[in-house]
């Protein structure tokens, strides 16, 4: 029936590329979060909190560069807010973050109403959006520019975020602080860091990527505001990032996947395969990526330690003699 | 200290999450007037019996209850609109109370609309298919207590509800006009729908739609994709883009806010959509017209028009209490919104076509099927039938 045709076209990689965005933001949201030590599950709240701010400011003062300049404050205040009581407040993480998506829910509800008189959406309003670009010279690349080219600005930033997130963990002093912070705070403390403050600017820096990917849903991909239109993102980036074992690169990996699988079962449906089943095709993805990963772990951490053995026999056979 | 103000705020950020839920509050049972309010109301109904022929009815008070919170786009927003226009013209009184998102909560539920039952309100104007239990429970309580229900389909026949009236729809029927646009609109002989969730009332939607487009061409190919969320604009316009990119010139949402996504999608891609459960086009003209360029027609259950028109007959004592009334295309409840924007866009043969229909419709010449009722496996043949 020919629907391998679908997939194996440049239009189908352009679209895995546009539905994992948001995917890539949230899971290095959650990865700056947890390098800190912190397990950050306001991520999808955050995104949502941003994308309603962006579109009310920019349809409000028509000034994009305010909207999101405002969004990504509400983000970052977002997360220092929930670092206020986990971290300075020492409340449990789970319970915060559950009081602050509930929070959220009910707020973006409000405050649209308040502002649109609308509980639904902010398709009454005139709101603005960030365009898409074309890329000189890749463009004119036969099946790559197809893939690449056109993108909306906010798809860029996203691949560009992965490689300042990397430079930041790993070439930066506070990318150091932030990890040492994350693997033993006593320790840091120790010698000087203050791991308060650092948690906070991780959480803020948290914030601020989440930020980023609301607003790409409601001023990039599309221009209009849906309560709850992030539909548990954020928890998908939170999966992506504990798939790419806090790895800037396997966060981007894991998110491709992800939106792999979902391109894919949006062409399945559309080719009336039982939608059931499609539905399920991305979270079978990401539990079958955990165990594969998990087991190749547990693989190498296996002869790890039986080549440990090994040395220990030689070395005691060596002894012996 | 510091745990205690935090318990303090965390139980304050729930609460408030929840307020924003339901704006107005429940107002709860005046304790002491309640007995006062029934002897009262005794009185005053052995009165009404000594003098039968009164029959003007004073409204003072009118609640209007959603099972769900308004801005779902669609049903409560237009009755909720029907209220406010009938309690401004009449100079009553009005409450909207929202009994939350939607998702069924009999036991609160009915605790809720007992209160209201005993709040001192002449009317009561309620529906949804998920407050169907309620409504049963309840209006048998409060005999003298009447119910306008919209959107509902009521069983009257096991419940004896003589202070009830109900209606409701046929969007099968609008949906069969949606697809009869669709059919006569596009060129690839491919057109797309994107449902919600899997439950009947959507699957109604989609049948209609798909004999529709049939009924035009029966060759036609209708894509069928859902994205088991009513939010989800950004998966429905995924789907909707999937669709474009496979053939389809003309699509046709049933997803309640997420339809957004399609309507974008046809914006970007250049195709047209049908709108649904509301006036799409009037909507973004507002705001933006480049997608009320591409929305040819929208379709809706009129449920403004139903609420308003119950009402009038109410008042005029001549509503059917104690039955069900289903309307469609015939007399106008549900069905092709007609206004300036439907003029511009849509040629005249098209027009003419769709005027043809509403007629056979309105004659029983066409009888558009239903999938309430269908067994899975027919729902599937149908989807099946049109690949």
């Amino acid at each position: 029936m020919g629907f391998l045709g679908n997939f194996l076209t440049a239009g189908f990689f352009y679209t895995v590329i546009r539905v994992s965005t948001p995917l890539i933001f949230a899971s290095l949201s959650s990865l700056i979060a947890r390098k800190a030590g912190v397990t950050n599950i306001t991520i999808d709240s955050t995104m949502l909190m941003s994308a309603l701010t962006g579109v009310l400011v920019s349809a409000f003062t028509q000034n994009l560069f305010l909207a999101l300049v405002c969004g990504m404050a509400v983000g970052v205040a977002m997360g220092i807010f929930m670092g206020y009581f986990h971290i300075l407040m020492k409340t449990n993480m789970i319970l915060t973050g559950v009081a602050i998506n509930t929070f959220t829910n009910g707020a973006t509800v409000m405050i649209l109403y308040a502002f649109t008189g609308d509980k639904g959406s902010s398709s009454m309003i005139k709101s603005l959006g960030v365009p898409g670009v074309e890329l000189p010279l890749i463009k004119d690349i036969p099946v790559l520019g197809e893939i690449l080219s056109g993108h909306n600005i906010f798809t860029y930033v996203a691949f560009l975020l992965v490689i300042v997130a990397w430079f930041l963990m790993y070439r930066t002093p506070l990318g150091l602080r932030i990890r040492a912070v994350g693997e033993n705070g006593s320790a840091a403390k120790s010698v000087g860091e203050n791991p308060t403050k650092i948690k906070l600017i991780a959480l803020g820096l948290s914030g601020f990527f989440a930020s980023l990917g609301g607003m790409y849903l409601s001023m990039g991909n599309m221009q209009v505001f849906i309560v709850n239109m992030t539909s548990s993102r954020g928890f998908i980036g939170v999966a992506a990032d504990a798939m790419g074992r806090g790895n800037p690169a396997g966060a981007l990996l894991a998110s491709l996947l992800f939106g792999f699988a979902n391109a894919v079962a949006n062409v399945l449906q559309i080719n009336s395969f039982s939608t059931d089943v499609v539905m399920a095709i991305p979270y079978v993805v990401s539990i079958v990526g955990i165990i594969l990963y998990s087991m190749r772990e547990k693989s190498k951490k296996d002869s790890r330690i039986k080549r440990a053995i090994a040395e220990a026999e030689k070395n005691a056979g060596a002894e012996m003699v | 200290m510091k745990k205690k103000v935090l318990l303090f705020l965390m139980a304050l950020t729930m609460v408030i999450s929840l307020a924003a839920c339901g704006k107005k509050e429940e107002p709860a049972a005046p304790e002491a007037g309640t007995e006062g309010a029934a002897q009262e109301k005794e009185a005053a109904e052995a009165e009404e019996d000594t003098a039968q022929a009164e029959e003007k009815v004073e409204i003072k008070k009118i609640v209007t209850v959603l099972p769900n919170v308004r801005g779902d786009g669609g049903t409560h927003d237009l009755a909720c609109r029907a209220s406010e226009s009938i309690a401004e013209s009449i100079g009553a009184e009005l409450d909207i109370v929202e009994l939350g998102t939607a998702v069924t909560d009999s036991a609160k539920w009915e605790a809720a609309m007992c209160d209201l039952c005993e709040a001192g309100y002449d009317l009561i104007i309620t529906g949804g298919s998920l407050m169907k239990d309620t409504i049963q429970t309840v209006a048998p309580m409060y005999p003298e207590m009447p119910f306008i229900c919209y959107d509902v389909l009521l069983d009257f026949d096991t419940t004896d509800m003589e202070n009830v009236y109900s209606m409701d729809f046929y969007q099968n029927e609008a949906a069969y006009m949606a697809g009869i646009i669709a059919a006569n609109m596009t060129e690839s002989n491919y057109v797309g729908f994107v449902g919600a969730t899997k439950i009947p009332v959507i699957y109604d939607f989609m049948v209609g739609f798909i004999a529709g487009a049939q009924e035009v061409n029966p060759d036609i190919k209708v894509a069928v994709a859902f994205t088991n969320d009513f939010n989800d604009a950004t998966l429905a316009k995924e789907l909707a883009l999937a669709q474009i990119t496979d053939g389809a010139d003309v699509l046709y949402p049933a997803c309640g806010n997420a339809a957004a996504g399609v309507y974008e999608a046809a914006r970007d891609r250049e195709v047209y959509a049908v709108g649904n459960d509301q006036d799409v086009a009037a909507k973004y003209a507002q705001s933006d017209e480049s997608i009320q360029k591409v929305i040819l027609a929208s379709v809706m259950k009129k449920v403004d028009n139903a609420v308003s028109s119950a009402y009038e007959r109410y008042a005029a004592g001549e509503l059917p209490f104690g039955t069900q009334e289903t309307v469609g295309v015939a007399i106008d409840g549900a069905g092709v919104v007609k206004n300036d924007y439907y003029e511009e866009q849509l040629p005249d043969e098209v027009k003419k076509t769709v005027e043809e229909y509403e007629q056979k419709i309105k004659d029983g010449a066409v009888k558009v099927p239903t999938a309430l009722g269908m067994e899975p496996e027919e729902i599937d043949e149908v989807i099946n039938s049109a690949q």
